[in-house]
């Protein structure tokens, strides 16, 4: 990713979306690219997932210098939504069985 | 001329731009949709612009049998969006002025970053160098600048 953060972050929180449900859960995964905006990606975790700025910086953050970052664990339909939601802000996102 | 980016109290956020910038502006969605559409499109844009949801292969199969047409639908309804509101530009002798109201405020980001990315791609850009610097040099240096633009179009749009 590319370009200016869009804030500081002072104490990145942990509130990414999980929800627990008897039924396995899929793991929501956003892949680094060299093209996208750092604050790009940090205004479309804000706006697509309600996250915090620090939150969401903290994850994009988490893709650029890991290459990748699980950004929601839901049941597979939501995931599935959240997977094409994110195609059409020209994120590269992909679901993953949660392990265990 | 400098370019001035607003947000009212109302959330409609105003561009102004000079009037070259917006002759630019009103090029793009038909060259986008040529890319979307046409079906010798490269493989290489295919997999940014509609890119997998699962590494199985028969589950990415489901997936694009079912929602597959929905990013495509997407994007060709985001463009009829811009194109409208282009229509309706605000034209002065020196520049242009653009109002996007809230609920168009993403479409236009879809617009302006899948422009980039189609960019990113002709180009060949791999990392995250080629923000760094503009050489005119560059073979392909009219659409490096125009990526370059965009990117500075984008960030504008998001700080307003």
């Amino acid at each position: 990713m590319n370009g200016k953060l869009p804030g500081t972050i002072e104490k990145p929180a942990v509130h990414e979306e999980t929800e627990t449900s008897p039924d396995r859960l899929w793991n929501v995964v956003v892949w680094n690219d060299p093209i996208n905006l750092m604050s790009y990606v940090t205004y479309v975790f804000q706006k697509l997932f309600g996250y915090s700025l620090e939150v969401a910086t903290r994850l994009m953050l988490e893709v650029h210098h890991e290459g990748r970052s699980i950004v929601a664990t839901v049941e597979r339909e939501k995931g599935e939504y959240y997977v094409g939601r994110l195609h059409q802000y020209g994120l590269q996102a992909t679901l993953e069985r949660q392990e265990g | 001329m400098t370019v001035e980016a607003r947000r009212d109290r109302d959330g409609t956020v105003r561009l102004l731009l000079p009037r070259a910038q917006g002759a630019v502006l009103r090029s793009l969605p038909a060259r986008l949709r040529s890319v979307l559409t046409r079906p010798d499109v490269s493989g290489r844009l295919v997999e940014r612009l509609f890119p997998r949801a699962y590494s199985d292969p028969r589950e990415e199969a489901e997936y694009k049998r079912l929602l597959g047409k929905d990013l495509l639908e997407h994007r060709l309804r985001t463009l009829a969006v811009v194109e409208k509101a282009m229509a309706r530009w605000k034209q002065g002798p020196r520049r242009v002025e653009l109002a996007i109201p809230p609920e168009q405020f993403d479409l236009w980001l879809c617009f302006v970053n899948d422009m980039r990315l189609v960019l990113g791609i002709e180009l060949g850009i791999q990392d995250d160098t080629w923000e760094k610097a503009f050489d005119p040099a560059h073979p392909q240096a009219e659409e490096m600048a125009l990526l370059h633009y965009l990117t500075w179009l984008e960030q504008t749009l998001i700080e307003a």
